[in-house]
């Protein structure tokens, strides 16, 4: 529990609330960063204009902190201290449009800054009717500072916002001035980020030097989780870095490893008590939200179609889902495309294919999208629920911990009542949360809204369970149409409520839309598969009716507990019975009966493809950090114990022997022997000793299974 | 040597450049006016800093930059507030009346507090005066025992653009008039001199005035790249400052990727290798060096690139951007194009009557050469060529 009554978020997005020392003490990241500027400070007499710098990086990433750290370590190094006077702008500085004004500035911060500069403010006030105010002022400050044997540096934030307002006369002079002038250096920051403001293409801004704060790496953002758990006594922070550290990188890379975003989810997640993270998340919405919504007006048109398409979507799309759910052409939605990323707007991941995919490059200005323009509650928290499952990564105890963490601080009656709304809506939505316990979350938050916020009531989703109680009495009551309404609005559909929907789409007669949701499933199935073959050339798309059946088959026939391809038939029955009405709903019975059933064989399957197509892929290096965690290998490793085999024979064919071999220390060795000297096999000059241990009566399975890995090896090359 | 980038270098880090610095001088010396020509970021403003600094033999020298400046007035304003606050002019113990009312009335019309022996100043006085006329007194007037008066001002150029821009072409043209008078005046000469230069180019402006006859007294000397000789010393002296250990061989090899070396683009090479050095903590050899030349493609770059663009786009009509356009993408893609081929585009874009004052320009402006082989025109910066090809082909 937090013994700092501040949250980790409000300091992190406002420094300037931060003491000296705590900003200071909390100074973890980017040291060599800081200490490169700031040894050019240390370095310089000043006696000739210096080198002048613009410091430049996402929102969140930490510029206004180093521009504090700058002008804290100058004050509190004795031989600069004497001399050199650092001047920090405010973050938002809207009185500053001319260059006079930011001289009127400077003097104004000196007077503040010290009694030695008293009364300079009001000396150059005095010509400010003058056409030659702008030399005139900056003459007094000059005089000034050479009087008394200072020089100065201004740290200015969000540069680019000030420059802009600048003409171009005001530009050249203060080019002038920081080219000729020696008492003044400059160094500035500004965001990357839909400025369109900050023009570099005028000449004026190839003169300073850029320094980029890019996201923080692997170790930097344990070392800032690590210390932030300490300056607030965040003993869950610190036993997350320390024991759970894949978790702060999951979380590192979600975030492009932007500080603010990455301490804002953190928060988010671990703190249970009060839930004032989402009030701090708020406050951060507010104060962009005038910047952000500028930019997105003046993008045009189409390019506001795709970020807003980009910001629905989350996760990175592909130009052709893009063009799909923009609807424009894909030639237009790349070129648009391009424009976006050149803008620093979209980032573009590389892919072995020509199918690159794309995402907004800030997240915190997709969630700042979601939350404002997201329609419903769960569209609004859809960044919360992929950030949640991505973070706990199939842990369920860890996920267990943090429900019921939740859940008592609604007990206790110490939640905001929005953070209740929003994180049950994203444990409801969570794949590894089960209906019962969605169910029993909601129905929970729900009574505690009634009795804190009753505005919020309706904000709230039904669970899956109310839903589906919800179309059993419409069914009871005939009421087909309000029953497709209900089950249309659950969440993670299971295959078999496809064909229930279906199915009542049948009951009311509408043809199309039954066609629709019985496609629906098999249409993604069947392009899932298509897909792969389309990327596999060795087999031919011949026959492409019967290979589509024999697919879907296949797919379905893994997916179910009985190994039947139950949807087929469903489907032709549904279309046969088109006239029986009695028939189908019992048949609908039938399904819903089964779909109240958690179906964890289903989970495994879908793992276990999973696995297989990321390693036909050759992306072993997700396969190794995200899929083969500990605790899932574990699991499999007790109940699924083929499937573990199958995997690790998919990996020697791929060549992976030293993955395969790590596998080994997570399992029992006894119970995968045929597969473990399989691997040694291929380690066998590493480890000979161990390969001779192998019992005789394995030799002849091993060298099997060593044919059959070089067959896959060539049909899966 | 600290490797400033961006911003013109003084004292010890201005590497020295001993063959610009003679030629200077002799042209100085032989009593001419100059005109320090290059493109952007050779390093020309570098050179007015060491001259600033270190002076010459019989030579003092004052620098003003007069980028902002849009009038002709404010022009002189400006030079003789820098010459009555410079050191030449503190020293000075006998002086003329004509030279003492002169300064006197420029001393009550700008704002300046200076403490000078022979100038007293009761009130400010708002009659309208004559910038060039006084400042062309106090010069004619000057005594330096023998000294010559060097006035450097940096960016003349843009200040003729300014005008043209701002008050039109005939005060642009007046603005030229009235320096070459001041230039030529017998009284000045052989005790002032003045030492010009520019990030953009002076002839391509003045032939837009149609006036090329009025720069003429101007001895127009070239600061040229870098030898390999002298780059490599460069880089070693920046990176010896950073303790960047680096393999011999790398260094040539540096040199031989960057081609155009302009002190400007082995400041970037030099920060990338830096920052990989920091963050690899390992001698740089050619894989790194590899490394940081793709570092220096990166987007955050392209603020020092995307200029070059935008100055086609902004000095070009339409049609002509579009003709240079697309020939630097075909260099991009070949590496040379034939001078026959330029044609060709030119009919292509119906620019035949313009197109070579457009390669003119893309040549003076250190975008391409024809050095090598007169029929084949380069891209003078290999970074720059690839960086063209990345962002804009």
């Amino acid at each position: 529990m937090s013994v700092n009554p501040r949250p980790l978020v409000a300091n992190i997005y406002n420094p300037h609330n931060q003491s000296k020392a705590e900003l200071v003490a909390g100074f973890v990241v980017r040291k060599k960063f800081f200490e490169k500027i700031f040894r050019d400070i240390q370095t310089s007499t000043m006696q000739n204009p210096e080198q002048h710098y613009i410091i430049q990086g996402l929102r969140g990433m930490g510029k206004t902190t180093m521009l504090l750290r700058i002008a804290y370590e100058i004050e509190n190094t004795e031989e600069l201290k004497n001399w050199l006077i650092p001047v920090v702008f405010n973050e938002e500085e809207y009185g500053i449009s001319s260059l006079s004004d930011l001289w009127q500035r400077v003097a104004e911060l000196l007077e503040e800054n010290s009694t030695e500069f008293l009364g300079l403010y009001d000396k150059t006030s005095t010509h400010s009717k003058s056409d030659d105010y702008e030399r005139l002022a900056l003459d007094i400050i000059i005089k000034t500072l050479q009087a008394k044997q200072k020089k100065i540096i201004l740290l200015i934030d969000n540069i680019g916002d000030i420059l802009g307002k600048f003409d171009e006369r005001d530009e050249q002079r203060l080019r002038e001035v920081l080219m000729s002038i020696p008492e003044i250096r400059l160094i500035g920051a500004t965001s990357i980020f839909l400025e369109n403001l900050f023009d570099y293409k005028r000449p004026f801004f190839d003169f300073f030097k850029y320094q980029y704060l890019e996201g923080l790496t692997k170790d930097e953002a344990l070392d800032l989780m690590l210390k932030l758990g300490e300056i607030f006594h965040e003993e869950s922070i610190k036993n997350i870095v320390e024991n759970e550290s894949h978790r702060v990188e999951i979380l590192r890379r979600l975030t492009g490893g932007v500080v603010r975003t990455m301490v804002l989810l953190f928060e988010i997640f671990v703190e249970n008590n009060t839930g004032s993270a989402f009030k701090d998340l708020e406050i951060l919405i507010d104060r962009v939200t005038p910047l952000y919504k500028s930019r997105m007006d003046d993008l045009p048109k189409q390019q506001q179609k795709i970020v807003a398409s980009l910001a629905n979507f989350w996760e990175a799309a592909t130009a052709k889902e893009l063009a799909d759910s923009v609807r424009m052409e894909s030639k237009v939605v790349s070129a648009q495309l391009q424009q976006l990323i050149k803008n620093r707007v979209v980032t573009k991941i590389e892919t072995k294919t020509k199918n690159h995919l794309y995402r907004l490059e800030e997240r915190f200005f997709n969630i700042w999208y979601l939350m404002r323009f997201g329609r419903k509650t769960d569209q609004r928290i859809l960044w919360l629920v992929k950030f949640m499952e991505e973070f706990i990564a199939g842990d369920e105890p860890f996920l267990l911990k943090r429900i019921n963490g939740h859940l008592s601080a609604i007990d206790n009656a110490t939640l905001d009542p929005k953070a209740a709304l929003y994180l049950t809506e994203a444990f409801a939505q969570m794949q590894l949360v089960d209906r019962e316990m969605a169910n029993s979350i909601t129905q929970k938050t729900r009574n505690y809204l009634i009795d804190t916020a009753p505005s919020l009531v309706n904000e709230l989703s039904f669970s899956v369970l109310e839903l589906r109680e919800k179309a059993d009495r419409c069914i009871e009551k005939d009421d087909f149409v309000g029953a497709i309404e209900c089950l249309k609005g659950t969440k993670n559909k299971e295959l078999v409520e496809y064909f229930e929907i279906a199915g009542l789409y049948c009951l009311v007669e509408d043809d199309e839309n039954m066609n629709l949701w019985i496609n629906h499933p098999l249409n993604e199935a069947v392009s899932f598969i298509e897909n792969l073959i389309k990327k596999n050339k060795k087999v031919s798309i011949e026959n492409k009716n019967a290979k589509e059946y024999y697919i879907i088959v296949d797919r379905f026939e893994i997916s179910m507990e009985d190994n039947e391809p139950l949807e087929i038939t469903i489907t032709n029955i549904l279309f046969s019975l088109h006239q029986n009405r009695e028939l189908c709903r019992r048949l609908i019975n039938f399904i819903h009966n089964k779909a109240r059933k958690r179906d964890d064989f289903r989970r495994v399957e879908t793992y276990r493809l999973f696995t297989l197509i990321l390693l036909w892929y050759d992306e072993f290096k997700i396969v190794d950090e995200l899929i083969f965690q500990d605790k899932v290998i574990k699991l499999l490793s007790t109940s699924y114990k083929i499937i573990i085999g199958q995997i690790i024979v998919f990996l020697l064919a791929k060549k992976q022997f030293y993955l395969a071999f790590q596998l080994f220390n997570k399992v029992e060795i006894k119970d995968f022997q045929s597969v473990y000297f399989t691997t040694l096999f291929y380690l066998k000059d590493e480890h000979p000793t161990e390969y001779l241990k192998m019992p005789p009566e394995m030799k002849e399975t091993v060298e099997d299974l060593v044919k059959e890995i070089e067959q896959m090896a060539i049909d899966y090359a | 040597m600290r490797n400033i980038i961006g911003t013109a270098v003084s004292g010890e880090d201005f590497f020295q450049r001993p063959n610009v610095i003679k030629r200077i001088a002799r042209s100085l010396e032989d009593g001419n006016h100059v005109y320090l020509s290059a493109p952007r970021r050779v390093g020309k403003t570098s050179i007015m800093n060491y001259l600033r600094e270190n002076g010459l033999k019989n030579r003092v020298f004052v620098y003003e930059i007069t980028e902002s400046i849009g009038d002709t007035e404010d022009f002189y304003k400006i030079l003789a507030k820098k010459i009555i606050e410079s050191q030449a002019f503190r020293g000075l113990d006998k002086v003329s009346e004509r030279f003492r009312k002169a300064t006197e009335k420029l001393i009550q019309h700008i704002n300046i507090s200076v403490d000078l022996p022979f100038v007293k100043i009761a009130t400010q006085n708002t009659d309208k005066i004559s910038f060039h006329s006084e400042f062309e007194k106090i010069l004619e007037e000057l005594e330096l025992n023998n000294l010559h008066l060097v006035i450097m001002i940096d960016e003349f150029p843009k200040t003729l653009e300014n005008i043209m821009n701002r008050k039109g072409k005939p005060e642009a043209l007046q603005f030229l008039q009235i320096f070459r008078d001041l230039v030529h005046n017998p009284k000045i000469k052989g005790k002032v001199q003045f030492l010009l230069t520019g990030s953009i180019g002076l002839p391509p402006i003045v032939k837009k005035l149609d006036a090329l006859h009025l720069i003429t007294m101007l001895n127009v000397i070239e600061v040229p790249p870098l030898n390999t000789e002298e780059a490599g010393k460069m880089l070693q002296q920046i990176l010896d400052n950073y303790q960047v250990q680096i393999q011999p061989d790398a260094i040539k090899t540096i040199l031989e990727e960057i081609d155009w070396l302009i002190p400007f683009h082995i400041q970037l090479a030099a920060q990338e290798i830096i920052d990989v050095y920091e963050y690899e903590n390992q001698i740089i050899d050619n894989q790194l060096v590899k490394r940081a030349f793709a570092q220096i493609l990166h987007h955050r770059n392209n603020v020092y690139f995307e200029i070059y663009l935008e100055r086609l786009k902004k000095n070009l009509e339409t049609p002509d951007y579009k003709f240079a356009n697309e020939l630097l993408d075909k260099i991009a893609n070949k590496d040379s194009i034939d001078k026959a081929e330029t044609h060709d585009l030119a009919v292509k874009h119906s620019v035949t009557d313009t197109y070579k004052a457009t390669l003119e320009s893309l040549v003076y402006d250190g975008y391409i050469n024809n050095h090598d082989d007169v029929n084949r025109y380069r891209f003078n910066s290999s970074i720059f060529k690839l960086w063209w090809k990345k962002y804009v082909c």
